[in-house]
């Protein structure tokens, strides 16, 4: 059954923060080895349409179902299966970028070899090299996200989840971060990942979600949406066209 | 018309410090909130129908007699509030726009004390004192109604000599919090002042200095000028009050100074914990928990302080005791204060009183369990983790701290006697018990109650919880001595058996309570997300 389920399945799940409705009935269904981009304006929905799908959040209405399992009842099950690089700043600071590391691996239940080995992969491949004893609290923005990408792949899992990954990288890792992401999912596992970049998007993802104000506009590849939406120029054009345009930009007093 | 700059800072803070009532009010939200405060109102009306009817009663005897006496009582009141509350409010106060916020913007220092002095109010003794002092002076120029206008200078003069002290008194503690050496120095001054004084030293600060100190107050001469003002000596009587004013903004300048410096100390980055918190091996195993909290607290300078605070205590005995039990050797008659405290640290039960101590003192950690680490728990929550790693994890934590902080304080009284088996094994039954308890208690306070502790700073109990952590403690004592006094009146020596049955059936308590706690966790974890 497992081999079949998709990889995440959202079924008219609805999430309310007191009168504020986050997300509003939304129904998906990824296929497994997808990789799908998430894109909204801010406050529209995208984190906490993770943070449903990685069980940090209850749904108010509705199910959420990943790898098959139902993460409210699976959550620990789910949890060990995939990997989740959230978009604050949620690391352990007073631990150095190692010790994280061993930690995350620890908790996967790696072998120690295992985590050592990956974990000087990760730094070298990710270009994350501080100097040594430096605690998390003290690295860059940048840095933070890198070892929060190697949090999130340590363990090898078989659905990503991305909270804005390229927001505050340099140009050169996000090169490397976009490499790492094609060749995952060339090896069948599922991305899913919310980005604001959507020239980066439009490169990478095979499956589009447009969500805004809670509701899921658009879904689907970018052949599917243009058969939908019409002909558009690129993803910024649609994605535009579907949130109304933009505003002008000029402020009086400047 | 432009808002000044000191306005819009406090009403940012009154705006966000409602705001974070409001969202982490809990059950009930706005309502508990509204009875919580209703509660406060009604529970300080009779104190402040009481004060006033003391301004009234004193008023009244100041206005018709020029009896030294009256003043010297009225002015002992109002140092009561403007020293004592003050040094109680500086415990709990902390600067509310800190530079790590603030320092951004183009505020200058004295934008910022301006600011602070109402912002700074918005306290439990700060309060308490406005509140007395406002009645107080009420019922004096009701009184003495042609005076008035002096009377509300002197009420608002006594108000900042109030928070001017407070910052004072905080800044103070938070340098003894940053610096080791202060705080060395600090038990080592109250050592010595133990056995130099005595109890007999205290009665003689108590009853000489302290009224000569309150006589001397610029507030007191401002209220002396006063009456002497209403007695027709207009000159002395002004020129007192122009020294109870003047003197104000003297201490407001130097509580400006010590606020400026403490601002800017609190932004220089702390590298010796930091060296040794990367040297500690972590492997991901259900240890590393505990581990991983016990290096979260020991990263807070003001938890660092709480692991020394109970030498404040154990150092006066041990070098008391010591000292004391030399020179009865010597054949010296000693005073009965001295003979006391010698008699004290000779006996039991005293090595089992400081893990009590210490759990006491640590109460704005095992009250608020998660807030220490709020960013980290979102990755807990990603991670194929139980709850109840989480929470077993917090208790080892605690347990591990709690330890290191009283081993280092009875280390003191070892040179005084060697405790014996029994009292080390009520010792740590006694502890047990009472750490397993508050942790309990701590548990679902934390999980229902979260409160985000920034860097380096103490997470303040919130005025509704603030009587959870006194009463949990009398509670847990009272069993402990019960238990002890039952078991002992039964069949002498079995007391200390008694604890040993109290600690066991605390670890089954919890041990049976776990899975609902970890329920709560589960079911609540927004809650502690949204910290």
């Amino acid at each position: 059954m497992n081999g079949v389920s998709p990889a995440l399945e959202f079924d008219a799940v609805s999430k309310r923060f007191g009168e504020t409705v986050a997300v509003n009935d939304v129904s998906l269904l990824v296929p497994r080895g997808s990789l799908v981009g998430l894109l909204g304006r801010n406050g529209a929905g995208k984190t906490t349409s993770i943070n449903l799908a990685t069980g940090l959040l209850r749904p108010t209405a509705g199910s959420v179902r990943v790898l098959g399992l139902d993460v409210e009842a699976n959550a620990i099950e789910v949890k060990r299966r995939i990997g989740v690089m959230p978009q604050d700043d949620s690391l352990l600071e007073y631990l150095t970028g190692s010790q994280f590391l061993r930690f995350v691996g620890g908790v996967h239940r790696l072998p120690k070899e295992t985590v050592e080995k990956r974990s000087r992969e990760i730094f070298e491949t990710l270009d994350l090299d501080p100097p040594k004893g430096t605690l998390i609290r003290d690295f860059s923005y940048g840095m933070k996200k890198k070892l929060a990408l190697g949090a999130a792949l340590i363990h090898g899992p078989e659905l990503l989840f991305l909270d804005e990954p390229f927001e505050g990288i340099d140009p050169v890792t996000a090169v490397t971060i976009r490499a790492i992401l094609s060749s995952l999912q060339s090896k069948g596992v599922t991305i899913v990942m919310s980005s604001h970049v959507l020239e980066i998007v439009e490169r990478l993802c095979g499956t589009i979600a447009i969500i805004d104000k809670g509701r899921l506009l658009a879904f689907g590849s970018l052949d599917d949406l243009r058969a939908r939406h019409g002909d558009f120029g690129n993803l910024e054009e649609l994605f535009l066209s579907l949130m109304g345009g933009a505003k002008p930009g000029e402020l009086s007093w400047l | 018309m432009a808002l000044s700059v000191p306005a819009a800072l406090v009403s940012a803070q009154y705006r966000a410090s409602w705001n974070r009532i409001l969202r982490t009010a809990g059950v009930g939200g706005e309502v508990a909130t509204w009875i919580t405060l209703g509660l406060v109102v009604v529970v300080l009306f009779f104190p402040g129908l009481v004060l006033t009817r003391i301004g009234l009663d004193l008023g009244a005897e100041l206005a018709t007699s020029g009896d030294t006496g009256v003043l010297d009582s009225w002015n002992g009141l109002i140092a009561v509030f403007t020293l004592g509350f003050a040094i109680l409010g500086g415990f709990r106060s902390r600067p509310s726009f800190p530079s790590s916020r603030f320092g951004r913007y183009p505020l200058r220092s004295v934008d910022l004390l301006i600011a602070e002095l109402p912002a700074g109010l918005f306290e439990v003794f700060p309060l308490l004192a406005t509140g007395g002092l406002a009645a107080m002076n009420l019922g004096l120029a009701v009184r003495m109604p042609r005076q008035a206008p002096i009377i509300a200078l002197l009420a608002l003069l006594s108000i900042a000599t109030m928070l001017g002290t407070m910052f004072i008194a905080s800044a103070f503690y938070a340098l003894v919090a940053r610096s080791r050496l202060v705080l060395a120095g600090l038990i080592a001054a109250s050592a010595i002042a133990a056995f130099a004084g005595g109890l007999r030293g205290v009665q003689t600060a108590v009853k000489e200095w302290l009224p000569a100190l309150v006589d001397d107050l610029p507030i007191a001469r401002g209220y002396e000028g006063l009456v002497l003002l209403r007695a027709g000596d207009v000159l002395t009587g002004a020129k007192w009050i122009a020294v109870a004013t003047l003197s104000t903004a003297l201490l407001l300048a130097i509580a400006a100074t010590l606020q400026r410096m403490r601002l800017a100390a609190e932004l220089e980055p702390d590298t010796p914990s930091r060296r040794l918190t990367a040297s500690i091996p972590i492997d991901g195993g259900s240890r590393s928990m505990s581990t991983l909290f016990l290096i979260q607290l020991l990263s807070s300078r003001a938890v660092l302080a709480l692991i020394l605070i109970p030498l404040l205590y154990s150092v006066p005995i041990a070098v008391t005791a010591s000292m004391g039990r030399a020179a009865l050797a010597e054949g010296t008659i000693l005073p009965p204060p001295i003979l006391m405290f010698v008699g004290v640290a000779e006996k039991a039960p005293l090595f089992a009183i400081f893990p009590l101590i210490a759990i006491a003192l640590n109460a704005q950690i095992w009250m608020n369990q998660f807030g220490w680490d709020r960013k980290s728990f979102r990755t807990f929550l990603l991670l194929p983790l139980e709850p109840r790693e989480i929470l077993t994890g917090r208790l080892r934590g605690l347990l591990l701290f709690t330890s290191i902080q009283t081993l280092l304080a009875v280390s003191p009284l070892l040179a005084v006697r060697m405790p014996g088996l029994r009292e080390i094994v009520a010792a740590v039954a006694a502890g047990g018990v009472a750490l397993i308890v508050t942790t309990g208690v701590g548990h679902v306070l934390s999980i229902l109650h979260p409160r985000a502790v920034d860097d380096d700073a103490s997470a303040h109990i919130p005025l509704h919880l603030s009587w959870i952590s006194p009463i949990t403690l009398l509670g847990t004592v009272a069993e402990l001595a019960g238990v002890w006094f039952m078991a002992e009146s039964v069949w002498k020596g079995t007391g200390v058996v008694a604890l040993v049955l109290s600690l066991a059936a605390a670890i089954s308590g919890y041990r049976l309570l776990l899975p609902r706690f970890s329920a709560l966790l589960l079911r609540e974890r927004e809650r502690l997300l949204s910290m």
